[in-house]
């Protein structure tokens, strides 16, 4: 802006404007930031939708693992059955992205938001699927004995447990630092899954009547590591969701 | 089922973010089976009317406009009447409040019920239709007078006396235009620019308190940003009024309706309703054929 | 790129935007066009020169006088005193008398009328009798309004200014309303659509919204016509009005019952007298009645400028 003409410019006079009326076909007005309040509240519908099945999940997880932990095949069920109303969320969230796309014309960063959130609810339902399994296999080593602890499931469990809360979190907040950091300790959830498939194996070759067991841990601890996958590619999506770039956080 | 989603800790983590008594949220298998689309749409069913159509028949002389159209317009809801051009959309809301009476050529046949009562009926005073039932029309047409005095206009030629700054303030209000003109209420209402007129224009119509506006392609002349500013303020105004909007540009339909109502030609260039629905279903997922190609573009 | 291509492109660049020189063909036209308007005005200019050089040293040498003195076949004493309060309250009876006539009917014909084929006639009969001849009007006046006022035992064998007004009034009559009915149709439809859509009748939308924004048209279609009215000669040659000398008593109903005579009328009578002075006074004469009809049309177009800004 130029220093010299501190005053506002007055208005054009009545000449100008029938002027400008008949070249522009409109007389000028200040531009003033306009909102779009049903595209806003779409978009806020289907973050709060994605939050909910979040903290669902989360909360399945935990259960799982104490289910797991305490032998409670009823819990277990609960999960398995549970899976039903984690999916019809999914399903609304998409619906929500369908019809604002389709009635709202967004564009831009509306556009890119919209498309995010429906792949984070694709990765959640799919957490939860994951979830489910877990459960399943909890379900079936429950009238038995505990071998070696379940291993390294139940910090597994927490761990990812812990880590979708912090994602959702990000996502929030559209933090894309946090969102890295989330993605880089799923080393640590990779860690403990290879620490569980060697010990399981080894129990296994120790004795035939841990192979039943050790082979339902190991088909739930490979469902524990998808779920990590799955929770690194949410945090890609917050992190192109508020850098607009798109990052490998876990290669 | 939903017994079943309950934690043994208690309610499940929810957060409402619907609006109240209209969503149905299916929770459990219902929900992938009825397909969520439910979820997120209203039944129109049970809303309350306020202007149903029951076969009505328009004629501009021998020559049939508009046919055989049976419609519920749905109160406090903003209802879109799309379709090609010349397809009668027009011919269609004016005569809802009795406009083409003007045009001598013009005649109804069937009932268009009003409240319960026949807007076409002997003993109805048009002038009285009009006053309850507002237009706003294609281009923005304030009369030549103050800005203060087209608002008070409508109420004076029915009959309102004394001081009506009051009123003026709040139509100007309502309409979102207050601010801007409030210093300037003495000056002409054609000084203004034309999303501004067109503002204007509404605050006018609803200067009458009618129950229902009805708006005849209000946006077509005027640049994309006023036609947003437009279509906020029309969902704020359905608080308030039912709003029936004709329209040509569907995406516009597709922003600010709740519901549309699709008119087509048929071959006798007679107008009629191919389909009529949520919002959310005609342009997601519509029952007929031809409106799926009328909204995705493909004809029209 | 080397600069001597440059150049040449564009020394032809420049060729091409300067173009093939200069438009004889639009000169030569608006030049046509300034010559008729040089024209035009030049015969007007001659012909006020004219009267202007032969009337003003009448006012030089009489000055108010002539303006209030009476007819007198003396050409050192005659003046268009009787013709002026003529003319002015000519023109006030026409438009009294007219006016609201001819916009009301104006009104009707344009806003109330249906449209059909009675309609239609009574349209193009109006055109037609405003084409009629005013001669025919004054031929109207004598066997109508003057037989009238003889017959009701009127003095002056019923030659009174009434009778002359309502002449007049008959010949601009159907210019009032053409031009009024022009005024209230360029009024735009999306006006009156505004008013119906807001709950106004017809009537309040035609008085409140249509009739104001015509007004500047027709008033500037009625003060034309009524300056057209003051200028007219024919019909009152038949309707009444006096040639030669009168005097009445004065006062009102003399005025209005008796004797009178209108500025044109004084036009002719001394345009016609044999006398050599009578030259300058008709001179002098015309010169009043220009200045009138020019006050006439600048009013006209004062109102006009005014009403059009709004």
């Amino acid at each position: 802006m130029t220093q010299r003409d501190p005053q506002p410019h007055p208005a054009p006079d009545r000449h100008v404007e029938e002027i400008l009326r008949s070249v522009e076909g409109e007389i000028p007005e200040p531009v003033v930031p306009l909102p779009r309040r049903s595209l806003d509240r779409e978009e806020r519908t289907v973050k709060e939708i994605l939050l909910r099945m979040g903290s669902i999940i989360e909360e399945r997880i935990r259960l799982t693992v104490e289910a797991l932990e305490t032998h409670d095949a009823e819990k277990a069920l609960f999960v398995i059955r549970g899976d039903e109303e984690i999916n019809a969320l999914q399903v609304e969230a998409m619906d929500h992205v369908v019809l604002t796309i389709a009635t709202q014309a967004p564009v831009a960063r509306d556009l890119r938001y919209l498309l995010t959130l429906d792949r984070i609810g694709y990765e959640l339902e799919r957490i939860g699927d994951s979830v489910a399994n877990v459960a399943k296999r909890a379900r079936e080593v429950a009238p038995e004995p505990p071998l070696d602890g379940h291993v390294s499931l139940p910090e597994m469990g927490r761990l990812t447990a812990q880590f979708l809360a912090e994602t959702m979190r990000a996502m929030t907040d559209a933090d894309a630092a946090a969102a890295r950091e989330v993605a880089v300790r799923d080393d640590e959830i990779d860690a403990l899954y290879h620490r569980a498939v060697d010990r399981l194996t080894e129990l296994a070759k120790a004795s035939p009547g841990n192979v039943e067991r050790a082979m339902r841990l190991l088909v739930a601890a490979r469902y524990l590591e998808r779920v990590g996958d799955h929770i690194t590619n949410i945090a890609e999506d917050v992190v192109f969701l508020s850098s607009g770039r798109r990052e490998d956080l876990n290669p | 089922m939903i017994e079943d989603a309950r934690t043994p800790k208690g309610d499940p983590v929810t957060t409402d973010t619907q609006t109240p008594a209209t969503r149905e949220v299916r929770i459990g298998a219902d929900a992938i089976e009825a397909g969520a689309n439910r979820a997120i749409v209203e039944d129109m069913a049970a809303l309350p009317s306020a202007v149903s159509l029951r076969d009505v028949n328009l004629y501009y002389g021998s020559f049939r406009a508009v046919r055989d159209v049976t419609i519920d317009i749905p109160k406090n809801r903003i209802t879109a009447i799309i379709g090609p051009s010349g397809c009668g959309k027009s011919t269609l809301i004016r005569s809802i409040n009795r406009m083409n009476d003007l045009i001598p050529s013009a005649r109804v046949e069937g009932e268009m019920l009003f409240q319960g009562e026949n807007v076409y009926a002997d003993y109805v005073d048009p002038v009285e239709v009009r006053r309850r039932i507002g237009m706003v029309f294609q281009k923005p047409n304030p009369f030549p007078k103050s800005i203060h005095d087209n608002i008070a206009f409508g109420p004076r030629v029915n009959g309102a006396r004394g001081n009506l700054d009051n009123l003026v303030e709040s139509c100007l209000r309502r309409a979102a235009i207050w601010d801007e003109v409030k210093d300037k209420l003495g000056e002409s209402g054609l000084a203004l620019s034309g999303g501004q007129q067109q503002r204007l224009c509404i605050a006018r119509a609803i200067a009458t308190e009618p129950d229902m506006i009805l708006m005849d392609e209000p946006c077509s002349s005027l640049d994309p940003r006023s036609t947003l500013q437009i279509e906020e303020l029309m969902a704020e105004l359905k608080e308030k009024y039912t709003i029936v909007i004709v329209t040509h540009n569907m995406q516009q339909a597709a922003r600010a309706s709740d519901f549309t109502v699709f008119l087509n030609m048929d071959d006798d260039r007679a107008g009629y309703v191919v389909e009529q629905g949520p919002t959310a279903q005609i342009f997601t997922n519509p029952t007929n054929q031809m409106t799926e190609d009328y909204v995705s573009g493909r004809f029209g | 790129m080397a600069s001597s291509s440059t150049s040449v492109t564009t020394v032809a660049v420049r060729r091409t935007l300067a173009g093939h020189g200069p438009d004889w063909r639009g000169i030569v036209f608006g030049l046509l066009l300034l010559g008729s308007l040089v024209a035009t005005l030049g015969i007007l200019v001659t012909l006020l020169a004219d009267q202007l050089v032969r009337g003003i040293p009448v006012y030089q040498e009489r000055g108010l006088d002539f303006l209030t003195s009476r007819l007198s076949s003396n050409p050192a004493t005659a003046g268009i005193g009787q013709g002026i309060v003529g003319s002015i309250i000519m023109g006030i009876l026409v438009a009294i008398l007219c006016f609201p006539l001819g916009i009301l009917t104006a009104v009707y014909l344009e806003e109330y009328a249906p449209d059909n084929r009675v309609t239609r006639f009574i349209n193009v009969n109006i055109r037609n009798l405003a084409g009629v001849p005013s001669i025919v009007y004054g031929l109207l006046g004598l066997t109508v309004f003057v037989a009238f006022f003889a017959f009701l035992g009127f003095p002056n064998n019923g030659r009174n200014i009434i009778a002359g007004a309502l002449t007049l009034t008959a010949l601009i009559l159907p210019i009032v309303i053409i031009t009024s009915a022009e005024a209230l149709r360029a009024v735009p439809r999306s006006l009156r659509e505004g008013g119906y859509g807001v709950g106004a009748s017809r009537w309040q939308v035609t008085r409140k919204l249509v009739l104001p924004a015509a007004r500047s048209g027709i008033l500037t279609g009625t003060i034309l016509a009524l300056a057209r009215a003051l200028g007219e000669t024919a019909p009152l040659l038949l309707a009444g009005a006096i040639l030669g000398t009168f005097s009445s008593p004065g006062g009102l109903e003399s005025i209005l019952t008796g004797p009178y005579t209108v500025l044109p009328m004084t036009v002719y009578d001394w345009s016609r007298k044999p006398q050599e002075e009578f030259r300058e006074l008709t001179s002098a004469a015309i010169i009043a009645l220009l200045l009138i009809t020019v006050s006439f049309n600048a009013l006209a177009v004062l109102l006009r400028n005014r009403y059009q800004k709004q």
